[in-house]
């Protein structure tokens, strides 16, 4: 379990680098906007506009508004004096409910900012939700720092999930900002989430309001972009090991499920994790994944014995040796599994080299226009894709179809990405660049056969594309190869486990009728018996399943009182059969234990129990019904006396 | 009907002389009236009149309560700034701690001793003799712009402002400013005296506009040497846009849109007349060359090149009106976005074209931002469109299946094409008469059942679905797929129609894409679109 | 542009004079016998010369023909622009006629033949119910009862000024003081006021400084402090506080604007404790009097009355009428018009001849005439006919310094007869499409429309004919929609919800099909009226 949380940690951290580095470059030219908002306005307009920046991200929350503010606090204070501060409020939908309310959300933002309070009373002096209120406190700052000459520090209001706005609250509120913005520099920066951003201001905004503004929009990456980005940073980076690969069930899931459901950042992180904890904790030898326990603190585990049934028994021809050897025999076992990490790990990293060989190639040639194997339609998705391929090692053609492109180039270009392909090896870490000796050989060599440019010598040219090519094919040949081979392999690769879909996203209404079906199962699969579960009859069933079951077998309409006589013979039987066999109340392991004690009890003394027996049955029946009609089962109309609607039919199976 | 030096006239009239004492004027643009509402008053307060005249000015929207009216009322005539540091107190007479602003009472109570206040500081040093007669010597003048919101927000202080003079017997004059009529305003059983009206036609399109602001810079679009090419740039503008809006800012703003990319060619003819005398390129940086730039005589363009011009940007201008007045982007990504190439005027006027703009709307660039939906919510946003759109009983035919049968491809070729249904005198398609609620559930079937059509080969293939159609239903039932149908709401793409607290019943929806946006989606789904609604384009 | 502010005038008024003179119409020009007129200077001596002898007041040339050919004469010499001499008398003209406009003086003793206006018999009976309690120190109590405008106010006002000494008076208004522990407030506010004494919510209250009535009850202060508005006495308070009145130094006149509305509080507590305490107030005994006056425009006020209150009012009811005949309410128009100005000018005395022979020449105009008699038929109201005058004197300007019928018309026009939708008449060519477009589809049955099912009919009918400009944008379109209904030309027949698209919420046009012909008609393109004809 701790294997996986400092795994996990790990790559958590990775991700929410890689989610800020996605974020950064709209970030920055938020800020650049909301510095220039005011000085670089055409000259002549009829009157001030107010400057309205749409973030349009349906990816990341509102993380980016955090970005946003830390990045304008440095940048306020790396230049200081140059870039005007701001005064920064927030404002959530919940409190602009009505206009005054958010007007006073508005301008207390912005003067509970800053610390000084002046006592005021209340009565006879202006209302906290009146704009001259924040004129005076605005008018008050500018007094404070005398900061006529430099650039006035604006008022920046950050919108939060915009579109939760009603829009004629907010475009009242617009409009008495607009009327004070020659006073006050207002800055309005809006986050939707809906993509159609655009259309969305001028479906709710009438014009009257949109001509207050000057509206740019800011984009941030979304969609299957961000997927890629994350794998080739996550799993496919040279220098990033991420100890768990997964294998390509789990990853064609994760895309599948990242394109159909749930495209956002934060979907993405906790699917992740999911498939990280899934993996580390329901594989026996998760333990050992990130790094092998000490002898002693391993000793006592229960996985130890499954550890030793999976290592190689080369050393299994004296048995009965002396404790000390075990021991002994325990600390090669240990490294055995060391140097299977070692090795499975520069698979891996081999694995990553690989495709980033295979990404600069097809980006160069993209580049020189060749058509290359990720047409431009939906690139990035076929990325992923071919790291699928990859992982399933199945990359054969795309690799035969650069290598073709690469025996065609000419001089200049091979030049080129003979200077790519060098320029990446370099920036390799050094214990890879020394793993990567002869590749980076054979590039130099390369590059020093190339002719000098201008004299184009067409034979060497081939003859050096042909190498290239052949370098080319053959490494990714003897770099991709299958992970899922090699000792102990499972622990670090998920190889083709299907990836737990339920889990994430199960159907609830399956569920919950295979769970009233088959409530063994659920319960069994509790205690780790894997078993097959033997059929159980019908009376052993909980009496909600009973009652189901006989729900199923009822028409469209059920009469309540019949429900209840069938019911009650189910439970005859069952009081037969606890009769028969006292002990027989563990068959059904989910029925309360209450129950059972009030049959024990009602053996020993029965025939002046049959009445109180009755009262328990209805008592049950009534329950069951009332758990059925919680989960929405039953629909009761008044139409006919003690009957019940089904709402539920054809269940797939009986 | 009276054009603005007209009834800025006779407003000026009456203030300074004696007003009615309530006043509407109904308008048709109301910024502009108010700007020149303000010029009046400013005047008013700067010459002499025999009454000293105090103004205070009120925006309905602005004053949504009726303590922000009191205050920003009595704070406007007493010319009374409140400051931070006192806490921002409102206007108080001397030793006074009364509130002014609770009820209309507390208001004219402030009223009258502000008209105190006032009489006894302002006007005593400069008429000593008057103030001896004892006649009032101050003359209040409220203006009230938005008033349609007073209606709305605070309609309990309309009748006593339009009788405050009697009210407070003081020499006040109400203004009311409206773009829409009084009889739209006034209150119920007449309560309100008349007012006296004064009606404002909107600008006529000879009225000239306000000229941009100049600036010393040699090579410069502001230059004050172009002001006269200003005014006929002006005239062509209006001659284009006047029939498509009245609103003289609205001229305006499109005019300053495109006025740097008008007179870009003539300034690169500078350039080039520059650089023909002075044998070098010129360079802002270089202050010689300012000079020299300075000092080179500015002559205006012929009448011929400015012809061309006009024949030139006359189409752009249109164009700046068509994105430009809708909104659709702002007057400095629009002049960014389509300047013209460099020096046009240099070309032979053989091969002018017109020059056309280059403008991209944010409308054409958003189906690609919209397509970055996850490919679910796009069939939810189908599948909703369909049921807002078709009425419920056409499912069984469009869809072609009943709840029961799932699965039978071969209905779908009896379907009918939904032109056949023409009955009625004029029946409205429902996409123009607005999209219909639905219940969760139907929207959930129609929804299945595209799934069944278009998605069963996309979907990663499991072993554990046997019997067809359970995979869609399965696929339907999924925990995702009613969170994204939630996350759709917030986004308003989806309208939620019945209250978040009601659980008896399903939930209602109304989709709110429109039919471009589903047909671009259902292209991007493969779905044939036009065969699944019951009336189609 | 030009000012009537003296000074400026002088300078300007060089390049004013050769102005066209746009508010002038031509009828004045017509009606000129002879010949055009001479340069200012060279009329004005003859025109003085020509009437030195009576003045004609408003008295004299009043409804019937009485005039003396000497104006004969000097109408046909009006200048039609004014000597720059005399700006001054034309300002001060129009700020008299203003002022005047403002309080009308109905009722002038011109019509003595007949017998006295109503107004005048109202007058004089609340002067003497007045006398009553002033003198008398009886309780009284009355109700005002006439139209709007037929000056209720202005009498009680005429009779308070005349009286001798000044009584307390407490003016309320059913119109701001909505509930009954507001009016006792604003009671108490005005108590104040007028004697020195506090009795209510004022924060420098102190209870000794209430000297004339120390058993109030009330005086205890219920919590005084006015810095919160809530500081309204309890309603127990009432009866006390108005029972003190008659024990006030001088006596107390209550006047109750809008009675009605007053009648319309819970239980008429209000009504009850005023009129209780006037009836019940003896003359005489060391209380000085009070009297209750009531004004009302509803003929039923006194029924609204509860039984209760209905017996302690003194049934006394005044009525006051606008002017019965039409020459009465030409007397009024007249008589604010030629209205004396008493400016220290030398010119005033010529000034006035000139204006009275123009004031003559307006009145003699038979289209004056007739306007004026229709504005009569429609409304009696005298404050539009000051309404009608204000705006007639506002327009009045040194290019056309006399009234004329034209200025009368707009007057009118703009004051009386409204165009029913005055921003119709300015729309933009979009907004014309669409009040076509929304002809039709009323035509077609649908009373009311979508922007969708406009924007879908115009845009066939741009397919159709080339009746559309070079742009259909949507956008376009849809700004001129906004701007139909921000003018209330299209109307929104269900309440604005929030989860309805805003091109889906339903409208209804208000405009008649007349009204869009007309616009139509006036815009004058062929195929947007071949396009608005197919509606028919």
């Amino acid at each position: 379990m701790d294997a996986y949380r400092n795994i996990w940690g790990k790559c958590l951290n990775r991700l929410q680098e890689i989610g800020k580095e996605l974020q950064y470059p709209t970030v920055q030219a938020l800020v650049q906007e909301i510095n220039t908002s005011y000085s670089n306005a055409l000259p002549g307009l009829p009157r001030v506009e107010v400057p309205f920046l749409c973030v349009v991200n349906p990816t990341f929350g509102s993380s980016v508004l955090d970005v946003l503010e830390e990045e304008l606090g440095d940048t306020n204070e790396q230049l200081e004096g140059v870039a005007p501060r701001c005064h920064i409020a927030h404002l959530h939908p919940f409190d602009a409910l009505n206009l005054m309310s958010g007007m006073k959300a508005l301008v207390s933002g912005f003067v509970d900012s800053d610390s000084e309070k002046v006592k005021r009373r209340a009565a006879t002096s202006l209302a906290p939700y009146d704009i001259s209120y924040l004129k005076a406190w605005y008018k008050a700052s500018l007094n404070g720092e005398e900061s006529h000459a430099s650039p006035r520090p604006k008022l920046l209001i950050l919108l939060h999930d915009f579109e939760q706005f009603e829009p004629s609250v907010l475009q009242d509120m617009l409009y008495i900002c607009s009327l004070h913005v020659s006073e006050m520099p207002f800055v309005i920066v809006a986050l939707l989430s809906s993509p159609a951003s655009s259309s969305y201001m001028h479906i709710s905004f009438s014009r009257a309001t949109l001509s207050l503004l000057r509206i740019r929009y800011l984009s941030l990456p979304a969609g299957t972009r961000i997927l890629e980005t994350v794998f080739s940073e996550l799993f496919f980076h040279p220098e990033f090991n991420p100890i768990v690969v997964f294998g390509p069930e789990f990853a064609s899931f994760i895309a599948d499920y990242f394109a159909r459901y749930n495209s956002s950042f934060q979907g993405l992180i906790s699917i992740l994790q999911l498939a990280f904890m899934k993996h580390l904790t329901s594989h026996p030898l998760g333990l050992i994944a990130h790094d092998t326990p000490s002898q002693d603190q391993f000793g006592g585990l229960p996985q130890l014995d499954t550890l030793l049934k999976r290592l190689p028994h080369q050393n299994q021809s004296q048995p009965g040796s002396s404790s000390k050897s075990t021991r002994h025999q325990l600390a090669t076992k240990l490294s055995v599994v060391d140097d299977a990490r070692n090795h499975f790990t520069q698979r891996a990293t081999r694995l990553r080299l690989a495709f980033h060989t295979l990404k600069i190639v097809q980006s160069y040639m993209e580049s020189q226009g060749y058509k290359g194997i990720w047409d431009r339609g939906d690139r990035s998705g076929s990325v992923v894709s071919t790291m699928i391929g990859m992982l399933e090692n199945r990359s054969g053609a795309e690799v035969k179809l650069l290598a073709g492109n690469i025996r065609k180039l000419q001089t200049s270009q091979l030049e080129e990405l003979l200077m790519q392909l060098y320029t990446f090896f370099e920036l390799l870490s050094p214990e890879q660049r020394v793993a990567e000796e002869d590749s980076r050989t054979k590039i130099v060599l390369l590059r020093s056969r190339l002719p000098a440019t201008g004299t184009s010598n067409a034979e060497i040219q081939t003859v050096i594309g042909k190498d290239l090519g052949d370098w080319f094919t053959q490494r990714m040949s003897d770099y991709v190869v299958p992970l899922d081979r090699g000792l102990l392999w499972d622990v670090w690769y998920t190889g083709r486990a299907p990836f737990p879909l339920e889990l994430i996203n199960p159907s609830f209404r399956a569920s919950m009728i295979a769970a009233l079906l088959r409530p063994t199962e659920y319960t069994l699969a509790l205690n780790r018996t894997n078993e097959e579960p033997s059929p159980v009859s019908l009376w052993e069933l909980p009496d909600t399943s009973i009652l189901f079951r006989r729900y199923l077998d009822s028409g469209k309409m059920i009469n309540v009182y019949d429900w209840f006589e069938s019911f009650q013979l189910v439970l005859e039987t069952q009081r037969k059969k606890s009769k028969k066999a006292p002990s027989g109340k563990g068959a059904s392991p989910t029925k309360a234990r209450g129950k059972g004690k009030g049959k024990r009890q009602e053996v020993e003394d029965n025939e002046e129990t049959e009445v109180q027996w009755r009262i328990e049955v209805q008592a049950r029946f009534v329950r069951a019904l009332q758990e059925l009609d919680y989960l929405g089962f039953i629909k009761h109309t008044g139409r006919k006396a003690d009957h019940v609607l089904r709402t539920v039919f054809d269940v797939g199976d009986s | 009907m009276a054009t603005s030096e007209h009834w800025e006239l006779e407003l000026y009239t009456l203030l300074s002389l004696c007003p009615p004492s309530f006043l509407f004027v109904n308008t048709t643009s109301a910024r502009s009236t108010s700007g020149g509402l303000s010029n009046v008053l400013k005047r008013l307060s700067q010459e002499p009149q025999d009454k000293a005249i105090f103004s205070a000015r009120v925006d309905g929207i602005a004053c949504f309560t009726s303590r922000l009216i009191y205050d920003t009322i009595l704070n406007g005539l007493a010319q009374w700034e409140p400051s931070w540091a006192d806490g921002c107190a409102n206007w108080s007479a001397e030793g006074e701690t009364r509130r002014w602003n609770d009820t209309i009472d507390g208001f004219i109570h402030g009223i009258v001793s502000v008209g105190q206040h006032l009489q006894n500081t302002r006007v005593q040093p400069l008429s000593e003799e008057k103030k001896s007669t004892g006649a009032e010597l101050i003359r209040l003048v409220i203006t009230i712009e938005h008033v349609e919101r007073l209606r709305e927000c605070v309609p309990e202080v309309i009748v006593p402002l339009t009788r405050l003079a009697e009210l407070s017997r003081l020499d006040v004059c109400v203004i009311f400013l409206s773009e829409t009529r009084w009889d739209d305003i006034r209150p119920a059983y007449s309560a309100a005296p008349d007012p006296y009206f004064i009606d404002i036609a909107p600008a006529q399109k000879e009225e000239s506009m306000p000229v941009s602001s100049s600036s010393k810079h040699p090579i410069d679009a502001y230059h004050p040497e172009l002001r006269s090419l200003w005014s006929h740039y002006v005239a062509l503008v209006c001659d284009v846009c006047y029939s498509f809006t009245h609103d003289l800012e609205e001229l305006q703003y499109i005019a300053v849109a495109r006025w740097p990319g008008f007179v870009q060619p003539i300034l690169d003819e500078r350039l080039r007349i520059f650089r023909d005398v002075h044998g070098h390129d010129f360079d802002p940086s270089d202050e010689q060359d300012m000079l020299l730039v300075a000092e080179m005589a500015f002559e205006l363009p012929a009448d011929e090149v400015r012809l061309r011009l006009t024949r030139l940007f006359n189409p752009s201008i249109t164009a700046a009106l068509e994105e430009l007045y809708p909104r659709l982007t702002n007057a400095k990504d629009w002049a960014i976005a389509n300047k013209p190439e460099d020096d046009i005027l240099a070309q032979l006027p053989t091969q002018l074209h017109p020059f056309k703009t280059r403008a991209k709307l944010p409308a054409s660039t958003e189906p690609v931002e919209i397509s970055t939906l996850s490919r679910m919510s796009k069939f939810i946003l189908v599948a909703s469109f369909l049921a807002s759109t078709n009425p419920a009983k056409s499912d069984l035919r469009m869809f072609g299946r009943g709840l029961d049968e799932k699965k039978r491809r071969r209905r779908r070729a009896s379907k009918p094409s939904g032109t056949k249904v023409k009955s009625g005198p004029v029946r409205i398609p429902q996409r123009l008469a607005g999209p219909m609620p639905f219940p969760l559930d139907r929207m959930l079937a129609i929804f299945g059942a595209l799934l069944e059509e278009n998605d069963t080969d996309k979907r990663p293939f499991r072993i554990e679905y046997s019997i067809p159609g359970e995979y869609t239903d399965m696929e339907t039932g999924r925990v995702a797929v009613s969170a994204l149908i939630m996350h759709l709401c917030s986004m308003k793409l989806l309208h939620r129609s019945s209250a978040l607290d009601k659980l008896d019943g399903p939930p209602m929806f109304k989709c709110g894409i429109s039919y471009e946006i589903t047909l671009l989606f259902s292209r991007q789904l493969q779905i044939p679109l036009n065969d699944l609604m019951w009336d189609p384009l | 542009m030009a000012t009537p502010h003296r000074r400026k005038r002088r300078k300007v008024d060089g390049d004013t004079l050769p102005t066209p003179k746009k508010t002038r119409g031509p009828a004045s020009p017509r009606k000129r016998k002879t010949k055009p007129d001479p340069s200012p200077d060279t009329i004005t001596p003859d025109t003085s010369s020509a009437i030195v002898d009576p003045l004609p007041g408003p008295s004299k040339l009043d409804g019937q023909r009485a005039p003396s050919e000497q104006t004969f004469i000097s109408i046909d010499e009006l200048p039609p622009l004014l000597p720059d001499r005399f700006h001054g008398c034309l300002r001060a003209q129009k700020l008299q006629i203003l002022r005047a406009s403002q309080r009308p003086s109905v009722g002038t003793p011109a019509a003595s033949d007949e017998d006295p206006s109503t107004n005048e018999i109202a007058s004089t009976q609340l002067k003497n119910l007045l006398d009553g309690t002033l003198s008398r120190g009886e309780g009284n109590s009355c109700l005002i009862m006439g139209p709007r405008g037929s000056g209720k106010s202005r009498i009680v006002e005429q009779q308070l000024d005349a009286l001798a000494e000044k009584p307390i008076i407490l003016r309320l208004s059913g119109w701001v003081q909505r509930t009954d522990r507001l009016a006792l407030r604003e009671i108490a506010y005005q108590l104040t006021q007028q004697t020195g004494s506090s009795f209510l919510l004022d924060d420098e209250e102190e209870p000794s400084a209430v000297n004339d009535d120390d058993e109030n009850p009330f005086l205890v202060p219920s919590e005084p402090n006015a810095s919160q508005g809530v500081a309204l006495p309890p309603a127990s308070h009432l009866p006390a506080l108005i029972g003190m009145l008659p024990t006030l130094s001088r006596p107390s006149i209550v006047i109750l604007d809008a009675f009605d509305l007053f009648a319309l509080h819970p239980r008429q507590s209000l009504l009850y404790c005023l009129l209780d305490t006037a009836q019940s107030c003896r003359a005489g005994a060391g209380s000085k009097g009070i009297v209750v006056i009531g004004m009302t425009s509803r003929i039923d006020a006194n029924n609204m009355l509860e039984k209760r209150v209905k017996s302690r009012f003194s049934g006394r009811i005044y009525r006051t009428a606008p002017p019965a005949k039409l020459y009465q309410w030409l007397e009024v128009a007249k008589g604010v018009l030629s209205v004396e100005t008493q400016t220290s000018d030398q010119h005033t005395a010529e000034w006035r001849t000139l204006w009275t022979a123009g004031i003559y020449r307006f009145f003699e105009n038979d289209s004056v005439q007739n306007q004026f008699r229709e504005a009569y038929a429609v409304i009696r109201d005298i404050r539009l006919l000051s309404r009608i005058l204000t705006s007639l004197a506002a327009k009045l300007s040194p290019s056309s310094p006399f009234p004329s019928s034209q200025l009368l018309v707009s007057a009118i026009s703009s004051q009386r007869t409204r165009p029913q939708l005055t921003s119709l008449h300015q729309l933009s060519y979009p907004s014309v499409c669409l009040l076509i477009a929304s002809v039709h589809a009323t035509r077609g049955g649908h009373a009311s429309f979508t922007f969708e099912m406009l924007h879908e009919s115009f845009q066939d009918q741009v397919r159709a004919s080339s009746a559309a400009p070079v742009q259909v944008l949507g956008g376009n379109i849809g700004m001129a929609f906004e701007e139909l209904i921000s003018t209330h030309v299209f109307v929104s027949v269900a309440a604005p919800s929030s989860n309805t698209a805003k091109e889906f919420v339903k409208y209804r046009c208000i405009a008649e099909i007349e009204d869009v012909r007309k616009v139509v008609d006036r815009d004058g393109q062929l195929n947007l009226r071949k396009w608005f004809n197919k509606a028919q």
